[in-house]
């Protein structure tokens, strides 16, 4: 699941849905499973809501894989697929892993290249200086 | 010693090839007007090359002076469409908390400093214009304040000399210019030179060697950090060598042999080049 679209100066969960997808998303991380209806009722405590802008809404957060359907009977029944929290660490996990591919090392001074190369030698040399410069204070 | 040789190398790469690059530009404006406004002076200009039966060489210079610029350009536009989208995920990927809370410990708010939650550690300046500094979550978690200070120092070190934007340069200097292979032992010369300056900022500002040396052990001792896509090995970089002699001795001086090979033949292609503008333009 990777939310294409995100806005670099939001912060929170606005950088990956819009005002309206995260209000719908708290609303239903903090309820149950909620028909469009509930959604639409709670929604309409700040403002009022057509029930069609709010079924396009959530049915667009089912086919980004966010929310999960479930009809029964005549009803369907939506739930986010991850808690919140969990549904903030995987898409930051997964950016940063991007993040981390795409980097080319030419836009970046690395703190360490090519350790690989590192002398063993060396290496034990520095960790004696170290356990010397530590005793000195 | 290590300023002043960073200064020499840079210039020793930066110069030569902008000599060429706009000698280059002026001949294809030499080119385009040519064909256009001075059709008869070109004209002459080519009869007199055929005479010499130098027709295929002034072709062959052609050749080489626009698959050089095309290079050139499309290597920039690539490198800024994909930093533009890299500065674009680094923000998504900010951890605010952390962030807020970094950047007013260190450097006082004055740093742009982005935290980022990534496991493995982590330590880069990123950004042409106005680098940041990245660390990862993972970093943070491997070192002490003292360490950490001093990678922060060490980094802080390449976003003010917008060491990100240098080395870049002689590296599209060194890749659109391959038939000057001095270039490419510039590049990798001035990124080790950068790496020890900024150590040694580091433990100036510090006053003992101790936090870098250590978490230049941690780093070490980890294995690989992280595997970076295309990560470049180089011919023969032993830069953290070179660093870790710095840090146990900072008279140590590294000698900078430069490779005559390279350099002979860099000078040859550049003399051969100049001859051939000056004929083709006769």
């Amino acid at each position: 699941m990777k939310i294409p679209n995100f806005k670099t100066n939001e912060s929170g969960l606005n950088r990956f849905f819009g005002p309206l997808e995260s209000k719908i998303m708290n609303i239903l991380w903090e309820g149950d499973e909620m028909p469009i209806r509930d959604v639409q009722h709670r929604l309409e405590r700040e403002k009022a809501m057509s029930f069609n802008t709010v079924m396009t809404v959530m049915n667009r957060l089912v086919d980004k894989g966010v929310l999960q359907k479930r009809v029964e009977g005549r009803t369907s029944y939506f739930r986010p697929v991850q808690s919140k929290d969990r549904f903030l660490e995987t898409q930051s996990k997964e950016l940063t892993n991007e993040l981390m591919e795409e980097f080319g090392p030419l836009v970046v001074s690395h703190m360490l290249d090519a350790i690989d190369e590192a002398d063993e030698d060396l290496i034990a040399k520095l960790e004696q200086k170290i356990k010397a410069w530590k005793k000195e204070r | 010693m290590w300023n002043k040789h960073s200064r020499r190398l840079f210039w020793a790469g930066v110069l030569p090839a902008s000599l060429l690059l706009s000698q280059m530009i002026i001949y294809v404006l030499h080119l385009a007007a040519g064909f256009k406004l001075h059709f008869n002076l070109f004209e002459l200009c080519s009869s007199i090359v055929r005479r010499y039966g130098l027709l295929v060489a002034v072709h062959a210079l052609d050749a080489v002076v626009i698959t050089t610029l095309l290079t050139g350009g499309a290597m920039v536009l690539y490198q800024l469409i994909v930093s533009r989208r890299a500065m674009y995920k680094l923000h998504r990927a900010k951890d605010d908390k952390l962030t807020k809370l970094y950047n007013s410990q260190f450097g006082g708010g004055k740093l742009r400093l982005v935290i980022i939650g990534h496991d493995a550690p982590a330590a880069f300046t990123f950004g042409f214009f106005r680098p940041v500094i990245v660390l990862s979550t993972g970093m943070l978690q491997l070192l002490d304040e003292e360490e950490l200070e001093a990678v922060i120092l060490h980094e802080q070190y390449h976003q003010s000399h917008a060491d990100p934007l240098k080395t870049y340069v002689l590296f599209l200097f060194s890749q659109t210019l391959w038939y000057l292979p001095i270039l490419g032992w510039v590049h990798q010369q001035y990124k080790l030179v950068r790496e020890v300056l900024a150590d040694q900022y580091a433990l100036q500002r510090q006053g003992s060697p101790a936090g870098l040396s250590s978490a230049l052990v941690k780093l070490l001792r980890r294995g690989r950090p992280q595997q970076m896509a295309f990560a470049h090995v180089s011919f023969a970089d032993t830069g953290i060598n070179v660093r870790i002699r710095q840090l146990l001795d900072p008279h140590d001086q590294a000698s900078f042999k430069l490779p005559i090979t390279r350099a002979a033949i860099s000078a040859h292609v550049v003399i051969v080049l100049f001859v051939m503008f000056y004929l083709a333009c006769l």
